[in-house]
């Protein structure tokens, strides 16, 4: 058996003092205030609404760049077969 | 009130409670900072509806368990890369050694022992016996702390006692 383990109670928890905080404590902690007020923003936050706003843009281009070229390869279509663009007839 | 005075009446709870926690002093400096940080963010929003002092156990209590949790998950991530990169020199995360201040070199190693087999009860459990044992809280201020009914902290406390037991006696049969 180990001597160590002779030893262990819950009673060893009363055995416990309470210590001071470390003195330069509220030092350190005006100071993360301090930073926390000046960057409202954390750089994770801006580089993640960067890429998501460049991400849009990107997709944005893409699909109205889709849309130009559909647009004209019909009209090619129709320059090719001659055909009318439109419905009226007594034009 | 001063956020100044607050702090300087407070500090000694915040850090001793954390320290219950984490058994190592830097680790519950840390705490204590996130702790004060969170107060001052929200000292305009709170309401007195409870009494200060349980409001700060409660952020104290929380800023604990996420502290231990962030720590797990990294040394979970930490082992995961050391699968991927075996021979690196690069520093791992590894468990802080048992360093409390509050505990005299003569029972170190007995609650070095005990601390480890309470760290591995459940976080209501664990935080109701912190808050009986070691704070001295009585049982109406814990229920108030951890927002349960008095019967409810009576028998985490009694299950969490009975667990430690047997994990004791399963240790001493070995």
């Amino acid at each position: 058996m180990n001597s160590n383990n002779k030893k262990l109670s819950l009673d060893l928890l009363g055995q416990i003092h309470k210590v001071d905080a470390p003195p330069f404590l509220f030092t350190r902690i005006k100071q993360r205030i301090e930073n926390t007020c000046t960057s409202r923003f954390s750089l994770k936050l801006t580089w993640s609404i960067g890429l998501s706003f460049i991400l849009v843009l990107a997709l944005n281009f893409m699909v109205i760049n889709k849309r130009i070229h559909q647009i004209r390869s019909d009209n090619t279509l129709v320059n090719t077969f001659n055909l009318m663009p439109d419905n009226s007839l007594y034009k | 009130m001063n956020f100044e005075t607050l702090y300087h009446e407070h500090k000694k709870l915040v850090y001793n409670l954390a320290l219950q926690y984490v058994q190592n002093s830097e680790d519950a400096e840390e705490i204590t900072q996130d702790v004060f940080v969170a107060i001052h963010k929200s000292l305009d929003s709170f309401k007195e509806q409870s009494k200060l002092s349980t409001w700060i156990h409660r952020i104290t209590i929380n800023k604990s368990l996420d502290f231990i949790k962030s720590k797990q998950r990294k040394k979970r991530y930490g082992n995961f890369i050391s699968i991927f990169t075996e021979n690196t020199n690069e520093i791992k995360y590894e468990k802080p050694e048992f360093n409390h201040p509050g505990v005299q070199l003569e029972n170190k190693e007995a609650l070095k022992q005990l601390f480890k087999r309470i760290n591995e009860l459940s976080d209501n459990q664990k935080t109701a016996l912190i808050l009986s044992k070691i704070e001295y809280k009585p049982q109406a201020e814990i229920a108030e702390i951890m927002n349960l009914s008095i019967k409810a902290v009576e028998s985490l406390i009694q299950r969490a006692k009975t667990s430690l037991q047997k994990k004791i006696n399963i240790n001493e049969g070995n």
